[in-house]
């Protein structure tokens, strides 16, 4: 039987907001769209079942046409059971807009449910709350409640954040801690779950596991890893279970620091930035350029993006590093420009230095030297402002 | 460096001049009007060229002001030694317009051309520009009065091991100041000021984004409950219906039910009314015979009497009439025997006149007895009804009784009177005989078709007496028909419906439902129901219509906010801009008024030496001047400053002659320039004169100094 993980949609997610109006509006179709993608996906594949294991909006106030669009999209497939497990991003009222919900839809709330998928494939979930009613309840009572049978396949749904490790003094529960050293011999086999934006995974005991399958799209460039679901392959019999991550996303978002030391005008810095984001996309460029990049710092960039290849559709960051002399014309508008078209979003950050030993102009008898020693001896201003400060000034003096 | 010479073709009201200057002090005496001033200027515009070109003003513009009066070429040559010897010739001749101006550099001692300097040679040799240049070494009347230059600064400071950077001063104020005047949060045109403003309204638009956002999910909510109380409805509907359904149902059973019953006890209805009718049809028989006996004896009778009544069965009062007849034809013939009895018998049978009065007496007795018998009754109330019968009957006999005793006394009369008319009434009655006897045997014909009615005379009436108990018959026997066929039809009818019903479910059929609950009331709880669904209905499409209105009007507000804070972000990076131009323009500031402080001292004391030889006065006195970072002047009175505009001109000319003066020596320590004096003393009081002179002599000893004057008292 083949089940689909999924969690933290966040659709309606408005973020990213340097896009320009056009794009931030596209981009939110697209998460609705990846999802939509989603279901194609699993159709094809015969998938039984889809867990999503919470945060499916990113606010309360869900539009219309997405909350549509999933009711719609779950009816349209009678053929896969739904399994919706509520996160702190989400509300209940969303689906139920005076529409029954679908029938192949399944919910929880914040006691156990257990539904029996197969023979002896078992799914059960609540929302985690550390009180009931007002009243806090006992510790790990979540963990303490679970019964599951020994002879299933267990698959476990929670959204929260997972603690691992034991520790002698835990400090006071919140709603959406788990503490995974509690589930251990509980004989769950997948721990479902949701709240982390970035593939992760681990053991729960010699038998399970859990596993966060992150968002299905990268929100902003703090999330920049690859993005999609897991694909469960569970044989009934044995419960043997293949595990798949599916890099599923629309487009990856990129973070890409380019080393630019030394180099003196606009047009070698955007060479170099090109020939590293031709190097990125499997097609370096025949450039010179080519022999100054550090195939560490690629591989790195290439790793942290999932392995995967930088395509036009994708979003960029390029962050300018390293030293630039003085004297160096560094001209960003036009660095911008040229590679603004490269990719679906180009953004360049200019996080260089330049290189001016201020040092030297400290002891000068000089304007220079009396600027620098009138910075330094005003104890009113923050060493880095105090570099800021004599940066502008002497950049100013020098008349660069 | 020193002038050597000069050779004025023409410039202004000189023409065809040359003049050759010594070293030390020059003095140019000449009456006003000589053109000391245009003299000065020529050799300014010798170094730096024509100046004001750009000038609106004719009195400022260099070209306006020296074009020859008279005509004739326009420039001169000017010849001058720098510091190291070496002599040069400087020829310019002007035009127009600047692109006609010519600029040419000789080696004076060669004669060659020389490309040491450029035309900037004033700039080149002097390292200050021409505006420095006025202010310094240019000392005119006109010009005593004005401030610093970056260059002076720039000159004064060269002490910096970078000279550059003061120089460049004033330039970064000025781009710093209008870099935060562009920015300035204060100004309605400071980016800052503008960005603030605009966000101010961006933020403004989107401040009830909260309160939507809350009746967006608050609608969720409300379609959320709309919807299930919808669906409550609905299953109600569908509950209601179902129940009016059953009920409608339950009533065609129980329909089918009562007809049912009709048709049993119809039949049995039947089955009693045709026994009984048979019973009177066969009377004491009934009992003992057979069904299948009665049914072929009721089978016979029928047939007999279907012949007979073939032409229909007779109706009543036809019935009574012909009964009627047949007994008056009695009745007649009774009359007829008495008349003859009375001897006048001509056919048939006569009346016997003893048997009718001995008759006649008994009825009169009879007739009169009854008479008391009823009015006693009636009297005494005995009994109304039968008193009156029994009066009635007694009148009635003594009436017909006398009306017979008439007739026969009148037959007596007339039997005596008459025989002939005795014997026409008999006629009559036969005759009357006749024809009623011929109306009954015709009628009679038609019933009993095999009777013989040959002899109309003796026609036996009695026999035929039986027909109206034939007709009770016939009508008894059409009725047992009637009832056999209209039992068999019901039987038929339910046997019929017992092969199309199921009897044991009608006979079992319950009421469904609640008790009591009448088709009406479901149909209205039904009714009110659907009203209220689709009430709903509608207030869910008004909700859901709302929410997309909302969620239009939100979505302009995400992008108000979107575009805020991005602004948000433009704003900050501005305002850290401004704060570190501020920063960084007050720390520039104070490191030029530091630095300045550091020749501050000899600048001052080279002041107070050349002030001191203006005023004539020894070191003891002390000076009541301060110079501050920016080089200016100030005048201490009563221990405070204050601007020297509130000295007189002649003070404040010294003040600044020593200034410059201090300037010149500070600025100029490896080519000493010339000093061009342009009647600096002309608002100088007569007691101020001699320390002029002095201060004309000290500076001569360093500087060659060419020195223009009016005045024989100030040469």
């Amino acid at each position: 039987m083949k089940i689909i993980h999924c969690a933290d949609l966040h659709l309606d997610s408005r973020l990213n907001t340097h896009l320009d109006e056009k794009r931030a509006k596209e981009r939110r179709q697209e998460l609705l769209g990846t999802w939509l993608r989603l279901l194609e996906y699993a159709s094809k594949q015969q998938v039984s079942a889809i867990l999503i294991s919470g945060d499916m909006f990113d606010t309360a106030a869900v539009s219309g046409t997405t909350a549509n669009a999933v009711i719609g999209s779950i009816r349209n497939h009678p053929e896969i059971v739904f399994f919706y497990l509520k996160g702190n991003h989400d509300t209940d009222t969303f689906l139920n807009r005076a529409e029954a919900l679908p029938e192949n839809m399944y919910t929880f709330n914040d006691s156990w449910r257990m539904f029996r998928l197969s023979g002896n494939i078992v799914v059960s979930g609540r929302e985690l709350s550390t009180s009931f009613a007002g009243a806090q309840l006992p510790e790990n009572w979540a963990a303490r409640t679970l019964k599951l049978k020994e002879e299933d396949f267990n698959i476990v749904m929670l959204h929260g954040q997972v603690i691992t490790g034991y520790s002698t003094e835990k400090p006071a529960e919140t709603d959406e801690d788990i503490y995974i050293s509690d589930y251990a011999e509980h004989n769950i086999d997948y721990m479902a779950l949701g709240h982390i934006h970035k593939y992760s995974e681990g053991r729960i005991d010699g038998r399970g596991m859990w596993c966060y399958p992150g968002c299905l799209e990268g929100r902003g460039f703090d999330e920049c890893s690859r993005h999609g679901f897991i694909m469960l392959d569970i044989n009934e019999e044995t419960h043997e279970v293949k595990r798949q991550m599916i890099d599923f996303s629309t487009r990856h978002l990129w973070l890409v620091p380019v080393d630019i030391t030394g180099l003196e005008t606009s047009i070698d810095i955007v060479n170099r930035t090109k020939a590293e984001l031709s190097l990125l996309g499997g097609v370096p460029a025949s450039s010179e350029e080519i022999k100054n990049l550090d195939s560490d710092a690629i591989k790195e960039i290439l790793e942290e993006s999932g392995g995967g290849r930088l395509k036009p559709e994708d979003m960029v960051r390029v962050i300018l590093k390293g030293e630039l002399d003085i004297t160096a014309e560094k001209n960003m508008t036009f660095i911008r420009s040229q590679l603004d078209s490269m990719f679906y979003y180009t953004e360049v950050v200019d996080d260089t230095r330049r290189t001016v030993d201020y040092r030297i102009f400290e002891n000068d008898r000089s304007l220079k030297g009396e600027f620098i020693r009138s910075v330094r001896e005003d104890m009113e201003i923050g060493d880095e402002l105090k570099a800021e400060i004599i940066e502008c000034g002497i950049k100013l003096l020098i008349g660069s | 460096m020193k002038l050597i010479s000069a050779k004025i073709e023409n410039f202004g009201k000189l023409r065809n001049r040359s003049i050759d200057f010594s070293e030390g002090l020059n003095v140019f005496l000449r009456e006003n009007g000589f053109g000391k001033t245009t003299l000065a200027s020529f050799i300014r515009v010798m170094f730096y060229g024509l100046s004001g070109d750009r000038k609106s003003q004719d009195g400022d513009s260099d070209r306006k002001k020296y074009r020859p009066w008279q005509g004739g070429s326009f420039g001169g040559e000017l010849v001058i030694q720098l510091t190291g010897g070496r002599t040069y010739r400087i020829v310019r001749s002007f035009g127009e317009r600047k692109a006609q101006d010519t600029f040419s550099l000789y080696d004076a001692e060669t004669n060659l051309i020389s490309t040491d300097f450029s035309e900037n040679i004033g700039e080149e040799i002097l390292k200050i520009d021409e505006r420095s240049f006025r202010r310094t070494v240019f000392i005119g009347q006109q010009e005593l009065e004005t401030g610093m230059t970056s260059q002076i600064n720039a000159k004064i400071g060269n002490v910096s091991e970078d000279p550059e950077d003061m120089n460049r001063y004033e330039t970064v104020m000025e781009n710093i100041k209008d870099e935060i005047n562009n920015l300035s949060p204060n100004r309605r045109t400071g980016s800052i000021f503008k960005k603030r403003m605009e966000l101010e309204i961006l933020q403004s638009e989107f401040k009830n984004k909260e309160a939507l956002e809350k009746e967006l999910t608050g609608s969720a909510e409300r379609l959320k409950n709309l919807g299930d109380e919808q669906r409550t409805r609905a299953k109600n509907i569908e509950i209601l219906n179902s129940r009016a359904m059953a009920l409608s149902q339950y009533q065609d059973t129980l329909k089918d039910k009562m007809k049912y019953e009709d048709l049993i006890e119809d039949i049995s209805e039947c089955e009693k009314r045709l026994m009984e009718i048979q019973r009177r049809h066969f009377g004491a028989e009934a009992d003992t015979l057979t069904p299948e006996e009665r049914s072929s004896r009721l089978n016979h009778d029928m047939r007999e009497l279907d012949v007979r009544f073939r032409n229909g069965v007779p109706g009543e009062t036809e019935l009574r009439g012909i009964e009627k007849r047949i007994s008056r034809i009695q009745f007649l013939h009774e009359k007829l025997d008495l008349m003859e009895q009375a001897g006048l018998r001509t056919r048939g049978k006569g009346y016997g006149g003893e048997f009718s009065n001995l008759t006649g007496i008994m009825v009169c007795i009879l007739s009169v007895i009854l008479i008391i018998i009823g009015a006693y009754m009636i009297f005494t109330d005995l009994s109304l009804v039968i008193g009156v019968c029994i009066l009635a009957a007694g009148l009635s006999m003594l009436i017909i009784m006398l009306i017979s005793q008439a007739v026969s006394g009148n037959h007596g009369h007339k039997s005596s009177g008459g025989k002939e008319r005795h014997r026409q009434t008999i006629d009559e009655v036969y005759e009357e005989i006749d024809k009623l006897t011929s109306e009954v045997v015709m009628y009679l014909m038609r019933y009993y078709p095999k009777a013989d009615f040959s002899d109309p005379d003796n026609v036996d009436f009695e026999a035929f007496r039986s027909l109206g108990n034939d007709i009770l018959r016939y009508n008894r026997l059409c009725d047992i028909k009637g009832f056999a066929e209209e039992l068999a039809l019901k039987r038929r009818e339910k046997a019929e419906f017992e092969q199309t019903h199921d009897i044991e479910k009608l006979r079992n059929a319950m009421r469904p439902g609640e008790d009591g609950e009448s088709f009406e009331t479901l149909s209205r709880k039904l009714q009110e129901t659907t009203e209220e669904y689709n009430e709903a209905v509608e207030t869910i499409n008004r909700l859901k219509l709302h929410s997309q209105n909302i969620e239009k009007e939100l979505e302009k507000i995400y992008e108000k906010e979107r575009q805020y804070v991005l602004g948000l972000d433009e704003l900050r990076e501005l305002e850290q801009r401004y704060n570190l131009l501020i920063l960084t323009r007050d720390h520039i500031e104070e490191a030029h008024n530091n630095f300045t402080k550091e020749y501050m001292a000899p600048l001052m004391s080279a002041f107070e030496k050349f002030y001191r030889i203006l005023i004539n006065t020894n070191g003891l006195r002390e000076i009541p001047y301060r110079m501050d970072a920016h080089f200016n002047v100030n005048f201490i009175a009563e221990g405070r400053e204050h601007s020297t505009q509130l000295l007189s001109a002649g003070f404040r000319n010294m003040v600044e002659l020593a200034r410059r003066m201090a300037f010149i020596v500070a600025m100029y320590q490896k080519e000493k320039p010339f000093i061009l004096l342009d009647d600096p003393f002309v608002n100088l009081d007569d007691y101020k004169i001699p320390g002029a002179m002095q201060f004309l002599d000290e500076i001569a000893r360093s500087y060659q100094v060419i020195y223009f004057t009016c005045h024989e008292s100030r040469q």
